[in-house]
């Protein structure tokens, strides 16, 4: 105890004294008039967290969201519109659209021509599910997916969508979903990261990804996510230089941890004690990921699994399998990013290849985790940033035509961790352009995912320039139906 | 002085005497519109007699010399008065309002005490004041008295239990689909937020309760308030349905209101009949008001009941002593003294890291032993964690012989074995464990027949085999790859391919014919050439369908070339900002248009290449990219011309090469002008790109591009 308390000390250093000191009993009295249940039960929200442990018994452990970048379909993919083949050509309802914003790209359109799929739609598995013929591979585990039919979003273009499905704001600079779930949880494996985050790019039209979309926002760094590379090196600057063996790392952390602790001695900044402890975990890391990133010792049926480009380095096949096996090995949240899934034009073409990069891959990662007895404890996502007109964009053939981007209604599945297998959610109207039942907002999706993690939406916050944050900003309901 | 006490005597005295006649009269009188503005008035007079009979009452604690001041006489007197006509005025509003509720009638007796107590303790001061103890004992009945009345009042303006509400926020109470029933989960909480402030306890407006069923058959002094299935004749209903403006429209307009789904949902249930005691699971599944109340209660649900566990949590110091990088023990929430644990990091394990969790035994929920070298003796330990439900052993050195001791674990529910030398006659023992719901058997010895046996006389059990069909999917390799570097090379180089599989066959050729099983070369270690090739490879295995087809060019350097003369300027987006790419022994990169190649549209490429003296030639080599889906096409025509003195121009040789007729991958593409030879110094090269893009192009009509990347004389 009387350790604590010279620590204590320490850290209360001149300028944090001055700075309580300014906003102590008058601030204390105005907060409490402010926020009803500052001196209720709950000092404040982020007291009420016990650091790296859930809320509640969580129904998953770690996700693996596979986020396929540039927004694909949803009617060509998982929402079946018969009613868009018989019409096609006709003009788009105004009725329909509503008034629905558009974006540069086809406001100038004098016409909007619907355009049914090219791609034909079968009933699949128990559920009946209709999945488009891209996707043989997804067609086969539908039983245990549940396809959200009526996502919507906010945002029209790539990026604020992008920005907002990561951080729950369209403007940047918010954690990222998986930063949030790093924040609350922590990490289960000590010896990597919580949050990793691999890149893939398919041939299809693409929109850039940037680590804005992962990065840790106002919370502290340890929660920004980890991008691993198809190269070399997987963590850039892990390795140690050339000439250095792990004996003389070894030595130099040590000296660095005795100088920081001194220094941590001294001062008493808790950021300090953070750095020591980081150095270690980078050094841990250097024996945990090449384990990890080794495919080599993968058996055949693996290979088979996932497709043989799960061991080209950068393929999504290669990334799936990598993402089993971090989260395996305790990762909590893996981000996947597929790009080129933006078809303004040349969209059969195109989608056949965005297709054939993701469909088995994504398809294996859920049998593989199914097959460890892993499926139970990890969530996996699969879906875009919106989705896609129900009209042609530019020129239409019926073999040749694109789509621009659609706010309102898109589909995307969830499995494993706590979700209902087999499911379809949410209904959308037969042009495939409202939504008639059972939406699910991008604040939605957010609650349900921390939900299912263990941790309350509304609880989970941080208090940043003066305010508090959330994931859900001010919004969210836990979409129950989908929770098994 | 003492006349104005007097007078002000006078006027209190009678004011009391109006009080009391109002109080005991109430039910026998009008009261004049005039009169009902003052009587309104009361929520903002009753301040003044709070303030000014607290301030009166401290002098009962002061000194006899202070307490003389005459301040604290007019503050009395100030007192007596605002409260007198406060509860005056407080009287005359109850009588408009007609609300017998039992909190407005506690009210208005404390309130009419405070009022009367006050008056005799400012008329009776003198003789309170001679002993301390009377002084003080009224002192503190009137402030109790302010408090109580305060209260009652408070309740009556902002609805009962404002003051504490914040205290009791209601917590999410989660309801048993099963049990759940009408008026208790569906139709009283409703009542409860949108109605109960002015409706229920002890807070009767209108003469109206929504408490039980008793009170709500009954009815408010308007009559009934709900008609059994008929919803005209339904009060209740009838002042929601009343526009928001209007007077009588329920609840007041500056209340929260009931939400369209709400109001329908009540409207339903006295259309039902309004039951009162049935379960929802009792009504049709049809039947609307069963839909809609579920549909009310979605939120509440339990979707799970939460586990309560028999056993205590452990010693938190103990937890954080045994967690460290490579054994990770954590409560499965926040409140829970379950745990889950992990290890990591095969090179830290040992028997003892499993055998020092003894002291948390008793609370391992999950543990994770997934390729730690885990043995069969281990597994005893296991098996004395008594409420370990979750097992993972996949890649562990498990045996048969050890599945056996876990057979006894009461709880355990889901054990996953993936990878270890386990055989049937381990899994038959381990069956014996009648509570397993889940085992997982993938990349065992384990067949699907094994499993039909097993779940003959294990029924509820689910074994997952995994994935099993590698033998018989066909799948197709991929390509193989160069690993050395393609494209130039002086004299002779080493060409080295490799897959990302093993054991994988690669056959190539170097004539321009795609390599099969009968036709190519089976490729060894390296392939070395000393002339330029273009190689085409495809990778063989068994068990695999052959990949597609790849190629790499290799180009021998040629004659060093001085100097390139663009007679026609590139587009200027597309000039590479130098002439020289053209000459600079590198290809560049297929997507990448603008850095290694120069692009024309608008007019044909007339390019010369200066060899600076006069050299013999037989040859020269274009290269061109092609990507028609980006509009780049081969060129309609290509002429090469020579020259000894850039004077006279010999033709040396034309081509006219044909366009793809489809949208075919994008390539480095390569045409070989060979000639007889010729003596020259300087090489001119006409290119000409397409004028207008085939009917069947996306750019039908427009004029595509010709890209040139490289030129090499012979």
């Amino acid at each position: 105890m009387e350790k604590e308390l010279f620590e204590h000390g320490l850290n209360m250093n001149r300028r944090k004294f001055m700075s309580r000191l300014s906003i102590g009993l008058g601030s204390a009295a105005l907060g409490s008039l402010l926020i009803p249940d500052l001196f209720g039960g709950n000092s404040s929200p982020e007291d009420a967290i016990m650091r790296g442990l859930p809320h509640f018994a969580p129904k998953a452990k770690r996700v693996i969201y596979l986020f396929q970048n540039g927004a694909p379909s949803q009617l060509e993919t998982f929402d079946y519109k018969p009613l868009l083949c018989q019409m096609m050509g006709e003009n788009l309802p105004e009725s329909v659209r509503g008034g629905q914003r558009l974006t540069g790209m086809s406001s100038t359109q004098t016409s909007f021509p619907l355009i049914g799929s090219y791609y034909k739609f079968n009933q699949h598995g128990q559920s009946g599910a209709w999945v488009s013929e891209l996707f043989p591979h997804m067609s086969k585990i539908v039983d245990d997916l549940c396809i959200i039919k009526t996502m919507n979003t906010e945002a029209i273009n790539h990026d604020p969508a992008l920005t907002f499905f990561q951080s729950g704001a369209q403007q940047g600079n918010r954690p990222s979903m998986g930063s949030w779930v790093s924040y609350g949880l922590g990490t289960e494996n000590n010896n990597l990261p919580a949050f990793c985050v691999l890149l893939s790019r398919g041939k299809g039209n693409g929109q850039g990804v940037y680590s804005k979309l992962w990065t840790n926002g106002f919370l502290d760094s340890v929660h920004q996510g980890v991008q691993f590379s198809s190269g070399e090196n997987p963590i850039l600057y892990l390795q140690d230089p050339n000439g250095m063996d792990r004996q003389t790392r070894r030595k130099m952390l040590d000296q660095i941890a005795a100088l920081n602790q001194e220094e941590f001695n001294n001062f008493g900044d808790p950021e300090i004690s953070a750095k020591i402890q980081q150095y270690e975990m980078a050094y841990r890391m250097q024996t945990a990921v090449p384990e990890i990133m080794d495919t080599s010792k993968e058996s055949e049926d693996i290979i088979k699994l996932y497709g043989p480009d799960c061991l080209v380095p950068g393929t999504y096949a290669a990334n799936c399998l990598l993402a089993r096996k971090l989260s395996e090995n305790g990762v909590r949240f893996v981000q996947l990013y597929h790009q080129g899934w933006d078809q303004h034009g040349n969209l059969p073409n195109e989608m056949r290849g965005q297709a054939q990069d993701v469909d088995q891959p994504s398809a294996a990662l859920i049998t593989d985790l199914k097959q460890r007895g892993l499926l139970d404890e990890t969530l996996v996502i699969w879906g875009g940033e919106f989705g896609r007109t129900n009209y042609c964009q530019g020129k239409m053939q019926v073999d040749n035509y694109g789509r621009d981007h659609h706010p309102r209604c898109f589909s995307i599945w969830m499995a494993g961790g706590g979700i209902k297998p087999g499911i379809v959610h949410g209904e959308t109207d037969e042009f495939g352009y409202n939504i008639i039942k059972d939406p699910v907002h991008v604040h939605d999706f957010q609650a349900t995912v921390l939900n299912l993690m263990g941790l309350d939406h509304e609880k989970l916050v941080y208090k940043y320039q003066g305010r508090r944050y959330r994931l859900t900003d001010l919004y969210g309901n836990i979409v129950n139906k989908i929770i098994a | 002085m003492e006349r104005f006490k007097k007078v002000v005597s006078a006027i209190l005295f009678g004011g009391i005497v109006l009080l009391v006649f109002l109080f005991v009269f109430e039910d026998k009188l009008q009261i004049p519109i005039w009169l009902q503005v003052a009587g309104r008035m009361h929520p903002l007079f009753l301040h003044f007699p709070i303030v000014l009979l607290i301030l009166s009452i401290i002098p009962s604690w002061l000194s006899d010399e202070i307490n003389n001041n005459v301040l604290w006489f007019y503050i009395r007197m100030s007192a007596v008065l605002t409260a007198t006509v406060t509860a005056i005025m407080g009287l005359l509003l109850s009588i408009e309002q007609s609300d017998k509720g039992e909190l407005l009638s506690w009210h208005k007796w404390t309130g009419i005490s405070v009022a009367i107590i006050s008056w005799l303790f400012y008329t009776y001061y003198d003789q309170f004041k001679l002993k301390k103890i009377y002084h003080r004992t009224v002192s503190i009945g009137i402030l109790l008295l302010i408090i109580l009345t305060g209260h009652w009042g408070a309740d009556l303006t902002h609805g009962e239990n404002f003051l504490l509400e914040p205290l009791h926020l209601d917590q999410p109470t989660t309801v048993n689909a099963e049990n759940a029933k009408i008026f208790a989960d569906v139709i009283n909480p409703v009542f409860k937020s949108k109605c109960g402030n002015c409706h229920m306890g002890h807070n009767q407006k209108g003469g109206l309760s929504l408490s039980d069923s008793t009170a709500i058959l009954k009815g408010g002094k308007n009559g009934k308030s709900i008609e059994l299935g008929n919803l005209q004749k339904s009060l209740l209903i009838e002042r929601m349905r009343l526009p928001l403006a209007d007077k009588k429209h329920m609840p007041l307009s500056d209340k929260p209101q009931l939400t369209e789904f709400e109001t329908k949902l009540l409207e339903i249930w006295i259309k039902s009949g309004a039951p009162f005691n049935q379960k929802l699971v009792d009504r049709p599944v049809n039947d609307s008001l069963r839909i809609l109340s579920f549909e009310f209660l979605q939120p509440f649900l339990s979707t799970k009941k939460e586990t309560v566990y028999s056993f205590a949590s452990a010693d938190e110091k103990k937890i954080a002593e045994l967690n460290n990088n490579y054994r990770i023990l954590k409560p499965l929430g926040v409140h829970s003294p379950a745990l889950s644990v992990s290890f990591f990091g095969k090179a830290m394990y040992s028997s003892d890291k499993l055998k020092e969790l003894e002291p948390v035994s008793k609370q391992v929920l999950h543990l994770n032993l997934a390729k730690m070298p885990v043995t069969d003796d281990q597994l005893e330990l296991i098996a004395s964690f008594p409420h370990l439900e979750r097992l993972n052993l996949n890649y562990t050195d498990i045996t048969d012989k050890g599945l056996e001791r876990l057979s006894g674990m009461r709880q355990l529910n889901s054990i996953s074995l993936v990878g270890t030398k386990i055989s049937k006659e381990g899994i038959e023992k381990l069956l014996k464990n009648k509570n397993l719901l889940e085992v997982f058997l993938w990349d065992t010895k384990i067949v699907a027949a094994d499993i039909n046996q097993f779940k003959q006389s294990n029924k509820e059990v689910q074994f997952d085999l995994g994935f099993t069909g590698a033998d018989t999917t066909l799948l197709a390799l991929n390509t193989a790859f160069v690993k050395t570097p393609t494209g130039f090379f002086k004299e002779k180089t080493t060409i080295e391919l490799a897959h990302v599989l093993k054991d994988v066959a690669i056959k190539y050729t170097t004539n321009g014919t795609e390599p099969d099983s009968m036709n190519g070369i089976l490729y060894r270690t390296h392939i070395v050439i000393d002339s330029s090739i273009n190689l085409q490879f495809k990778a063989f295995k068994k068990g695999w369908l052959p990949s597609k087809l790849a190629k790499a060019i290799f180009i021998k350097a040629g004659i060093p070339i001085e100097k390139t003369i663009l007679i026609t300027p590139a587009d200027s987006k597309y000039n590479a900002q130098s002439e020289k790419v053209l000459t600079d022994l590198d290809l560049g990169d297929i997507g990448d248009f603008s850095s290694k190649s120069l692009g024309y549209q608008k007019n044909d490429a007339v390019l010369i290449f200066d060899l600076g003296s006069t050299k013999t030639i037989q040859k020269v080599n274009v290269n061109t990219l092609q990507s028609i889906a980006s509009y780049i096409f081969p060129p309609t025509h290509l002429e090469l011309l020579g020259s000894i003195d850039q004077i006279h121009w010999v033709t040396l040789k034309t081509l006219n090469p044909v366009a793809p007729i489809k949208i075919v991958p994008a390539e480095n593409f390569m045409y070989e002008l060979k000639f007889p030879s010729t003596k020259a110094r300087f090489v001119k090269l006409i290119g000409s790109p397409i004028k207008k893009l085939p009917s069947w192009h996306p750019g039908k009509g427009q004029p595509g591009w010709l890209f040139m990347s490289e030129v090499i004389v012979y």
